[in-house]
């Protein structure tokens, strides 16, 4: 069985600055924008904009370096690897590896549910996949330097990862035991 | 602008850009073109979703926000968290503007938690648009029973630590 190809897509990085999402984003704006002046007034409206715009310069620095590290983070790592590394273990220290490698998988779900294919195709447990996907979710490293940090601080994200740390193991360990026959049945044809 | 959390990110950028260098292939070219590309094709909707987050804490009724999931809310505030966040479409680029709006409005942090913890692993829309057609339903049935309770329990976890830090009594 072989894998998908070995190096991560960089799907991320394709998306046009001025593609669909960029327009749906855009016509949210100007209704909140007209909302927020027809309800609240002038004044609360040149607040808000004066609001975003000191928490841009502060942003831009942060996301710019993030993003950065999230692009050579994606070329370092190669599926093959993370594949081979989450695969072939069992147990607990099967669900503590997932996790970790949830953790640094960098993306959207592009790229982490066919790393899940091919976790399984290599042999991870469901425990692991379940571990590996909740960690991906929640504590996605890419994530928390991109969006997090910049936006709510060091100190919230640092306090979300204790507060997280143990739910991917919790997610896993509960997976092994509820009784659901063996999956996959789609991945197996994958 | 530039304060310490910027710092220690352009360091880390550096140390990848070395540890890219050593590699055989020389990645680092690669790494930095792809994550320019990242920065251009993700500029202009974090432009757009500041301004959007920006009005909407301006017309949230905040009296409604706190009463929910304020610091009084405790842990019928976490629950409604844990509910709120499985149904917020799109990936970190809404969630976390989101999670500002709402901490603006007067949410308090073990609540933002549980909210942040729903919308990563019951998010509605993933498992429509990834997980069910790429590992099938029967996985994501098994994947969200075995993960339903994690955001009120991270909840209730981030009000301990907070608990903790501010040494204050659990406000549950």
């Amino acid at each position: 069985m072989s894998l998908p190809e070995t190096r991560l897509p960089e799907s991320w990085g394709k998306g046009k600055p001025f593609g669909r999402s960029f327009w749906v984003f855009a016509a949210l704006a100007v209704l909140a924008g007209g909302l927020c002046y027809r309800i609240k007034g002038e004044d609360a409206f040149i607040e808000a904009l004066a609001g975003d715009l000191d928490l841009f310069m502060v942003l831009l620095p942060r996301m710019a370096a993030a993003m950065l590290m999230a692009g050579l983070v994606q070329v370092l790592l190669s599926r093959a690897l993370v594949a081979r590394w989450v695969g072939g273990q069992s147990g607990l220290k099967g669900i503590c590896i997932a996790g970790l490698a949830g953790i640094l998988t960098p993306g959207g779900p592009m790229t982490s549910f066919p790393l899940v294919v091919a976790f399984h195709i290599s042999g991870a447990d469901r425990g692991a996949l379940v571990a590996y996907l909740t960690a991906w979710s929640l504590l996605g490293l890419q994530r928390m330097l991109v969006w997090e940090i910049p936006l709510m601080g060091t100190e919230f994200a640092f306090l979300r990862l204790l507060a997280g740390l143990a739910l991917p193991i919790i997610a896993g360990l509960i997976a092994r035991r509820l009784p659901f026959g063996p999956i996959g049945a789609k991945a197996e044809d994958a | 602008m530039v304060g310490p959390t910027a710092i220690v990110l352009w360091l880390m950028v550096a140390g990848l850009v070395v540890v890219a260098y050593r590699q055989p292939e020389k990645k680092h070219r690669l790494g930095l073109r792809v994550g320019v590309n990242i920065i251009a094709a993700n500029t202009p909707r974090v432009v757009m979703a500041l301004l959007i987050a920006g009005f909407a804490s301006q017309i949230l009724p905040k009296e409604l926000v706190a009463e929910w999931i304020g610091g009084d809310s405790g842990f019928r505030g976490i629950l409604i968290a844990s509910l709120l966040g499985g149904f917020i479409p799109g990936g970190g680029i809404i969630s976390f503007p989101v999670a500002v709006v709402l901490y603006k409005a007067g949410a308090d942090i073990p609540q933002l938690v549980a909210f942040l913890t729903s919308w990563s692993v019951l998010g509605i829309h993933r498992v429509f648009l990834f997980e069910v057609p790429m590992l099938g339903a029967r996985f994501a049935v098994m994947r969200l029973s075995a993960s339903v309770l994690l955001p009120p329990l991270s909840g209730v976890i981030a009000a301990v630590l907070v608990a903790l830090v501010q040494n204050r009594p659990l406000p549950l």
